[in-house]
């Protein structure tokens, strides 16, 4: 399918941010550890897709190449603040509590969840987000890496141990 | 019981399964390992449920996204018309009206030249120059009439006061307004 908004349709354009602005956004929140960064990064992701919208034929390829352009993004800014955002991972979720006892549980199953990945190395967190949050295949993920499909196993293996052992620390301490 | 996997194997376990080189029938005889990957399910299923972010997240990015976008297509116009408009100051010929010049003629000031006894009598040069025919001028005249006219109207306004030293414009009017055709002549009367 041609994309219409290579001829310069504006809403052709907002049409596709819809379509893919909760994986970008999902994504990004999970790989730069707050919310705000993550907006940061959704919006130069998709003013990125703006100005390169030429290069696609049709709508099939933007999802990969969003995934690719959002984990970039995300090593990018994190290499670049050199900050450990350990206190802000919480995603901003705090800010949207319902209020029932079940959601209560699992924010704070997700707060914790979220300071567990900031141990993680960012090709660790980058791959273990894209096989289990996003659902991917290890052959898809090692595509939008550029590394192996081995390489990636390993990788998500090792962040798995990683996070058991984070989440069993950070229990332990609240027991 | 056979010696116990690595937690990295047991870890690939959840995803592969006995491809990790990992038997079924250990994990489901040792406690230890079986707690653990049932604990690393329990983390995979966290992983996969997150909540998903509220509406205001998406809308806020999608907000600056479509607003930055706007804009850089408002400022995409308003260059594009400033090209054009440089483009056609450089192409179009300039018809802009020029006020005609007012030619002020400006005596020079000259010390007062004492008579030469040996001067020619300038009456001769005066009658010669009189003599000369001036050709009529027309929009038909050639190129090389023309210089014969002006030749004769430039002699006939140099030596009308002959011997006194002076500066002598002609003026020519052309048939477009803006452009006027100045001829300069000077002499500084110590000529012969």
């Amino acid at each position: 399918m041609i994309l219409p908004a290579r001829t310069g349709n504006a809403a052709a354009f907002e049409q596709i941010v819809r379509t893919h602005e909760r994986q970008v956004l999902r994504v990004a929140v999970r790989l730069t550890g707050n919310l705000h960064d993550g907006q940061d990064v959704a919006q130069e992701v998709f003013l990125k897709l703006h100005r390169e919208f030429g290069r696609f034929q049709d709508s099939s390829l933007i999802g990969s190449w969003l995934y690719r352009v959002t984990v970039n993004a995300c090593f990018d800014l994190r290499r670049k603040a050199k900050r450990a955002p350990v206190e802000n991972a919480g995603f901003g979720w705090e800010t949207w509590r319902s209020g029932e006892r079940s959601r209560e549980q699992e924010l704070a199953h997700q707060q914790e969840l979220a300071l567990a990945m900031e141990e993680l190395s960012e090709r660790e967190r980058a791959a273990i987000t894209l096989r289990e949050l996003e659902g991917l295949s290890t052959a898809q993920v090692a595509e939008i890496l550029g590394t192996a499909e081995s390489t990636v196993r390993v990788q998500i293996a090792a962040a798995r141990v990683k996070l058991r052992k984070c989440l069993e620390r950070l229990r332990g301490k609240k027991r | 019981m056979k010696e116990c996997p690595s937690l990295e194997a047991l870890a690939m376990w959840v995803d592969e399964g006995e491809a990790a080189g990992v038997s079924a029938s250990h994990i489901a005889e040792c406690s230890a390992c079986g707690e653990f990957v049932a604990e690393l399910k329990a983390d995979q299923a966290l992983l996969r449920s997150s909540t998903e972010l509220p509406e205001f997240a998406h809308a806020a990015v999608r907000g600056r996204v479509l607003g930055k976008v706007g804009r850089t297509r408002r400022y995409g116009w308003v260059a594009a018309a400033i090209a054009a408009a440089v483009l056609i100051a450089m192409f179009v010929p300039r018809t802009i009206p020029v006020a005609p010049v007012v030619l002020v003629p400006q005596a020079p000031k000259f010390a007062a030249v004492e008579p030469v006894s040996s001067a020619p009598s300038m009456p001769t040069r005066v009658e010669q120059a009189r003599v000369r025919k001036r050709p009529a001028v027309s929009k038909d005249t050639s190129g090389a009439e023309l210089i014969a006219a002006l030749d004769a109207l430039y002699e006939e306004r140099l030596f009308a006061a002959p011997g006194a030293p002076g500066q002598t414009v002609i003026t020519m009017e052309t048939a477009d307004p803006n452009v006027t055709i100045l001829l300069l002549g000077e002499t500084t009367g110590d000529d012969e």
